[in-house]
């Protein structure tokens, strides 16, 4: 009897262990499914169906998102990749005696999201990556015929997460038809009136980037210094990192500067101020090393002046102009941290107090 | 902003078409008509006058664009809705397939400076 009460007091104790162990160390993602639809495609030569599917992938899910509800989840495939796949191509390509059987191993399939500038504007990007291995039994081995690594992508509004997440399933399928018609068409056994010269395969094979670039948004200021001025600036830049070719960041920026010491008394004013917006003609990184990058730019200053006459009168002087800057970001710390950076920079204005410029800039900043 | 409301809205309504496209409807040559954007449509500009896109059976292309003649070939990914069209020398061009008919084809490029606007051409034939 007295047992059993002990037994029962620990109970409690015992399951409250349990959570807070469970919440302490449990994993923080939950699980989604997609389903893959069920729709057939144009299949040009048949003489062969899918004997099996085999998921080589270390990691057997699709991803890790954030869904529309904004938490984090891995998204799977609905019954598995291996029985996915095989479903999916079997409607198309059903398995008949006279057939050859053709076996599939999944060496890369995942969905992605990522942002890109596009023209003046940011979008959104999506992606489904797959690498599939097409394979023959010849006798006890199996060996691999062709092989092919292919993109899905596909851009979006900004605004449009929902509909990127929503077709996530489709990329998956239009790449799995891809690569089908991909291997039919370079299948020695398809009938050679079927035979097109589209999926020739490339030099060095099919060979694709398998990740859309990670989006960096970077929120700075700059303190500027120049001949005539100095001041601060706000600015915002996105861009999708890239270790090779120019990367074209979406920057808007925002400056206030007012005249150096002695600068305005020179030329008859007590003060000028001025605030600038600086759209870009051209605005380039190149990554160094992770981490590093240069940057190059050619902008057009536009704003207006705000002159203080010394006899107590106030005017607006309406800027334009032409600037170009050179200058360095550091970004130590890829998911969240501190930029630092420098700039320098030159421009020519129809400023009151100066034609032509040149300065300093220093920029700190968070990336997230 | 104009442009902006167009680009936000045309890519938000890019998903929702869900008609199942049949390549035999593709085999024939198709004219440009006009183009569209979630306003209005628009003529195409002369140069573009008399522009086509011939899809054959055999799977090849001819395609004159901007007066200038193109061949290669295409293939039709239907889980993507999206043609796929490679000619020598070039990268392969996707043209997104909005509405396809007998008589009718409207479709959209994967490219960043026409990504907005519909293109629509009608059979020749």
């Amino acid at each position: 009897m007295c047992r059993v009460t002990k037994s029962f007091k620990m109970k409690p104790l015992f399951l409250l262990a349990s959570i807070f162990s469970f919440l302490a160390f449990a994993p923080t993602f939950s699980q989604e499914i997609v389903a893959l639809r069920s729709v057939p495609f144009d299949v040009p030569s048949k003489k062969i169906y899918i004997a099996d599917v085999y998921d080589e992938r270390p990691n057997k899910h699709l991803g890790t998102h954030k869904n529309l509800t904004g938490d984090q989840i891995k998204l799977y495939l609905d019954k598995g990749a291996e029985q996915a796949v095989k479903n999916f191509y079997e409607i198309s390509l059903p398995q008949q005696p006279d057939k050859n059987p053709i076996f599939i191993e999944i060496k890369a399939l995942n969905v992605q999201e990522s942002k890109r500038r596009m023209n003046s504007f940011i979008a959104r990007a999506a992606r489904a990556h797959i690498e599939l291995a097409f394979l023959e039994q010849r006798g006890s081995e199996f060996v691999e015929i062709f092989s092919i690594q292919h993109n899905e992508d596909q851009v979006f509004g900004l605004y449009d997460k929902i509909g990127l997440y929503a077709t996530h399933e489709r990329r998956i399928r239009a790449a799995l038809e891809y690569c089908m018609l991909a291997f039919l068409d370079n299948y020695q056994e398809s009938e050679p009136d079927t035979l097109t010269t589209h999926f020739n395969v490339p030099k060095g094979g099919y060979r694709v980037d398998p990740r859309l670039g990670q989006w960096f948004n970077l929120v700075t200021v700059k303190g500027m210094r120049s001949t005539y001025f100095e001041g601060y600036a706000i600015s915002y830049t996105g861009f999708v990192d890239n270790k090779k070719g120019f990367i074209r960041p979406y920057e808007t920026s925002f400056e206030v500067t007012w005249a150096r010491p002695g600068v305005a008394a020179d030329n008859g004013y007590r003060d000028v101020e001025s605030f600038v917006f600086r759209p870009e003609l051209y605005f380039f990184y190149k990554r160094i090393v992770q981490g590093v990058y240069v940057s190059l730019s050619a902008n057009v200053p536009v704003g207006y002046e705000l002159l203080e006459n010394l006899d107590e009168g106030n005017s607006f002087n309406f800027v334009i102009g032409i600037g170009a800057s050179q200058g360095l970001r550091i970004i130590p710390w890829e998911r969240r941290g501190i930029v630092f950076g420098a700039d320098f920079f030159q421009q020519i204005e129809t400023s009151k107090v100066y034609r032509r410029d040149i300065g300093v800039e220093l920029v700190l900043g968070v990336n997230f | 902003m104009k442009r902006l409301f167009v680009l936000s809205t045309f890519l938000i309504t890019n998903h929702l078409h869900a008609q199942k496209f049949e390549k035999e409807d593709l085999y024939r040559t198709w004219c440009l008509d006009k183009y569209s954007d979630e306003e209005a449509y628009y003529e195409p500009s002369k140069k573009e006058v008399g522009d086509y896109i011939s899809l054959k059976k055999d799977m090849t292309y001819e395609v004159k664009s901007e007066g200038e003649l193109d061949s290669g070939t295409w293939m039709l990914n239907t889980n993507g809705n999206y043609l796929e069209l490679k000619s020598k020398g070039a990268e392969a061009q996707k043209l997104y397939l909005y509405f396809l008919s007998t008589q009718s084809m409207v479709f959209t490029y994967d490219v960043d400076e026409y990504r907005i606007w519909e293109a629509h051409y009608v059979s020749c034939n």
